[in-house]
């Protein structure tokens, strides 16, 4: 008796409950980007949000296939919170984030500082922390609104072009909004932000859906320099080969290639190249009096995969000679990036973490000094052993082989 | 509260005033019968009443003219080839009848050309033995009266089952006889240890239940408890084994059956192989099986005819599907209507695309959908074959096409439901579909309104349920809870025949080895072999 009293009220308080946070597909709009200026004091919120029934293939939709997938809108208040609010002034459904791809920054705010972004993503539930973060160089509403072709939503675009470049290449690594938040946290207080940037004369074709019907555009969306934060400030740029260079510093490589001139070989047309697949940097700080050196032990295996050098790289010790070569290339890259590094005063490699962990004493009396005084004086002493795991399918250079091959053997 | 104690009170009352009643005509029944022939052919007569086809035919001695043999019967429910040598043979001897008359039960036996001979001397066992299709033979001067079977009547031949069909193996299914139904069992299990318990159940209707198990393998106290069982039903008709399910399950109410029902033979035989007991009903074809776990119900007797490998394929396919049937429309409206974020954006994308301009919500549209195929499924069953095609063309289209064109529909959700549709058909046990179809619905009113959370609300009851149910005190969810370590082996997946060494550990208690090492045996057999042929 007390039991079918007991169900039905707890069946009463379910419906009770009802369906308070339901929310139809058709009644959300999901943002695919955000963008985030600094106007006037101001903050600009724009939102990159998508047009799904643009998206459909087929006619089963209704009105697909012809409009624009993305719709770009701009609220501008005091807080991004405020601006948030605002949009509803002139939006139709409710914002969603949880799909938001990028988050780009305009170069006034990232130089006013970004620490009201990072305490919003990390304060609120619906924003997700594992969005990428790039810098726009000029305003992100821009950026926002130009396309990506043959890709749809250019929100989703960037975030792909993002993670293979950072897997693939790593010449500007990316950067999530966690790691972001972490590393101007850290003992370094610094992060590298990628840049995107419009190439090309500046023009607004990107902004039309006739740029889909063109075989090229001389304008496009690309990944340009590394933007260096320092604390929340942006401080400076990096090109991409010392980009390249700090991400050799800070262990960041997954793939990568390297062009490299032939041993031995004094015409300009001899080259080769080095795909890399493994790559691991080990740092050790060696406190030397009151000095620090760092010393880096990079390791590197991969495939050659483009070669005109004479020597046949089967060889061993013709392939040894390639691996120096291959060698002395990495360092070059590590000291461009570590110039870069001293220029701007900013622990971009994340030393700092590294000497904090091995002599914590020490660190109590540096670390107010660190990035101005220590950095500065660190030596780098760097170890970089390459390997050619295998030559390709294929042993000589073709001309080499072609041009010999009826007097030999 | 109250009005159901008065509700019980009442149906006690009921039923013992029906007790009190039957008493009477019991009594009645049990009437020992006289000598006289003309007496016991008129209380025949008003016991069975003038129904047409009840006949009495009777034979008059050639000297006196006088009736000296009377033959009863129901037209329908004997064989007329066996009445007329009956007949045949009880005119040939009728004049010799004055002279044997001091023992007309032996004579008739020396005369009558068929097996099946009882003397009865009651009016209940005449009443039961004309109902059941035997010819009752009266003589003038023996008290009671002889029974011949002589039951036939139309029957179905075995065909092939209808609603269990394999690819491999035996394509005979059980029929409504009883006898037939035996036969077949007894055709597959030649062995001594092959026993059957018989039983009558319903007052008007007279069924015959067979309660048929292996001695020596059965659990005797899962007999004992059956027959039990049996004993306390009382009821007017059973005219299905789902009569007799109902009564005996360990459970009312659960929407999940703790007896698999069978058409065929094959896998009634070998469940009884298992230690199972069947239950036979006359009048159908379905054969109950008991006790059964969880995963029986996704087990098929094809499984132990193909190869090995494949069977566990299809066990987990199965699974797979049952799980598919069971949360897949509910997941779908949990996860577009409170955690979108757990899909991937262009999963999202294209799904947002298709509910653009769909007028109902999620929930109503996936009820909808759900509802309307449930309503085109019992169609398919109820409707005259003749229809069929219309039905499904009309079917296709409206669950399809055209309510996706038309915008009311979204795309997206007319796969889920029939795949989901589909998945249900797979279990090849059509009862465990019906349960699943059941809780289906509760599933996607709680995601509905709760989401994800919702569906673990309700999962985790379901769970809780299953495996509180027990089979004729087997623990419903064996081999996993408990967990019996042997019986996995025929489970989830099925080992080869070479290593199924042991019977399912809780349903066969004695007995457990099903056969010895075929290698061991093998290479024992090899060796003289060897021997021999160097000789």
């Amino acid at each position: 008796m007390g039991r079918y009293r007991f169900f039905i009220m707890v069946i009463l308080c379910m419906l009770l409950s009802g369906c308070w946070n339901r929310t139809e597909l058709n009644e959300i709009s999901i943002t695919s980007a955000t963008g985030y200026d600094r106007v006037d004091g101001n903050w600009l919120m724009t939102l990159q949000v998508i047009v799904p029934s643009a998206m459909t293939v087929g006619g089963t939709g209704g009105s697909g296939g012809s409009g624009s997938a993305i719709h770009v809108f701009s609220t501008k208040e005091k807080t991004i919170q405020q601006a948030l609010n605002k949009s509803n002034l002139e939006n139709s459904r409710f914002l969603y984030f949880a799909h938001n791809n990028v988050l780009i920054i305009g170069r006034e705010a990232a130089e006013e500082g970004i620490s009201q972004i990072i305490d919003l993503y990390l304060r609120t539930a619906e924003a997700r922390e594992s969005v990428y973060v790039l810098l726009a160089s000029g305003k992100a509403s821009d950026v926002l609104k130009d396309l990506i072709p043959p890709e749809k939503l250019p929100g989703v675009a960037l975030a792909q072009i993002l993670n293979k470049e950072g897997s693939m290449s790593g010449f500007i690594p990316p950067i999530k909004m966690y790691e972001l938040a972490k590393q101007i946290s850290s003992d370094s207080k610094s992060a590298g932000v990628p840049e995107i940037s419009v190439a090309g004369d500046g023009g607004k074709a990107l902004e039309s859906l006739d740029v889909f019907k063109k075989t090229s555009s001389k304008e496009k969306l690309k990944l340009s320099r590394l933007g260096v934060f320092k604390e929340d400030r942006l401080i400076g740029w990096m090109t991409w080969q010392e980009s390249f260079g700090v991400s050799w510093m800070s262990d960041k490589i997954k793939m990568s290639s390297i062009s490299f001139s032939c041993p031995g070989s004094e015409s300009t047309r001899n080259f080769a190249s080095f795909k890399i697949r493994t790559a691991k940097t080990r740092v050790t700080p060696i406190k030397e009096g009151n000095d620090y050196k760092m010393q880096l032990k990079v390791k590197v295996g991969g495939v050659l995969t483009e070669s005109t050098c004479p020597a046949d790289p089967a060889d061993l010790k013709a392939s040894g000679e390639m691996e120096k070569e291959i060698e002395k290339q990495i360092q070059n890259y590590i000291h461009l990036g570590w110039k870069a590094v001293q220029r701007m005063q900013v622990d971009l490699p994340g030393f700092a973490g590294h000497v904090h962990r091995k002599y914590p004493r020490d660190w109590n009396e540096i670390k107010e000094t660190w990035a101005e005084k220590e950095l500065g004086e660190i030596k780098l002493d760097v170890h970089v052993k390459a390997t050619i795991q295998h030559p390709g399918f294929f042993s000589k250079a073709f001309v080499e082989s072609e041009g010999k091959s009826g007097g030999k053997k | 509260m109250n009005v159901f104690r008065r509700f019980r009170k009442n149906v006690k009352n009921i039923k013992t005033k029906r007790n009190e009643k039957e008493q009477e005509s019991v009594n009645n029944d049990e009437a020992v019968l006289d000598a006289s022939l003309s007496e016991t052919l008129s209380i025949l007569r008003t016991r069975i009443g003038t129904s047409s086809d009840f006949i009495i035919r009777e034979l008059a001695n050639a000297e006196s003219g006088n009736s000296q043999i009377a033959i009863s019967y129901i037209e329908g429910l004997i064989d007329q080839k066996q009445l007329s040598e009956l007949m045949e043979a009880l005119i040939a001897g009728n004049t010799r009848f004055s002279s044997f008359s001091n023992n007309p039960v032996n004579h008739l036996k020396g005369i009558i050309p068929i097996g099946g001979i009882k003397a009865v001397n009651t009016l209940g066992s005449l009443l039961t033995a004309i109902l059941n299709g035997e010819a009752v033979v009266a003589v003038e001067g023996l008290p009671g009266a002889v029974t011949v079977s002589i039951s036939g009547g139309i029957r179905r031949s075995v065909e092939e089952p209808s609603s269990q069909t394999v690819v491999r193996g035996p394509k005979e299914g059980f029929t409504e006889e009883l006898s037939v139904n035996i036969a077949l069992l007894r055709q597959k299990l030649r062995t001594p240890e092959l026993r059957i318990e018989s039983r009558t159940i319903g007052r008007y209707t007279q069924t015959r239940i067979a309660v048929i198990y292996i001695q020596g393998l059965a659990n005797p106290e899962v007999i004992e408890e059956l027959l039990s069982r049996l004993d306390a039903i009382d009821t007017d008709s059973v005219l299905e084994s789902g009569y007799i399910e109902e009564f005996i399950q360990d459970k009312t109410f659960t929407p999940f059956p703790t007896m698999i029902n069978t058409e065929r033979p094959d896998a009634v035989a070998g469940n009884l192989l298992e230690g199972n007991v069947a239950v036979i009903v006359d009048g159908t074809p379905f054969v109950l099986l008991l006790p059964v776990t969880f995963f029986k119900f996704f087990q098929s007797s094809e499984d132990y005819y193909q190869r090995y490998d494949i069977s566990s394929f299809l066990r987990i396919i199965r699974l797979f599907s049952f799980f598919i049937a069971l949360f897949l429309p509910s997941i779908y409206i949990a996860v577009t209507t409170f955690q979108q974020e757990m899909l991937p954006t262009t999963l999202l994308i294209s799904l947002a695309a298709q509910r653009e301009g769909t007028p109902l919500p999620a929930l109503l549209e996936a009820l909808l959908m759900e509802i309307t195929f449930e309503v085109i499924r019992e169609a398919g069953v109820r409707m005259p074959r003749v229809i069929g095609p219309a039905i499904s063309i009309v079917g296709a289209l409206v669950l399809g096409q055209a309510a996706v064109q038309a915008g009311l529909v979204s795309g997206a959700m007319v796969i889920v439901v029939s795949f989901t549709a589909i998945a249900s058909f797979v279990m090849p046990n059509f009862n465990m579909a019906s349960a699943v179809r059941l809780v289906r619905f509760a599933l996607m009113l709680l995601a509905g309104m709760f989401g994800l959370f919702g569906i673990l609300a309700g999962a985790v009851p379901i769970l809780v349920h299953i495996v509180s149910l027990s089979s004729f005190g087997v623990p419903y969810f064996t081999p996993l809870a408990p967990l019996r370590w042997s019986n996995l082996k025929d489970t989830l997946i099925r080992v080869p025949w070479r290593s199924m060494k042991t019977r399912p550990a809780v349903i066969s208690v004695q007995n457990k080895v099903r056969q010895s090492s075929f290698k061991q045996q093998h290479a024992a057999n090899k060796g003289p072999e060897e021997g021999d042929s160097s000789i």
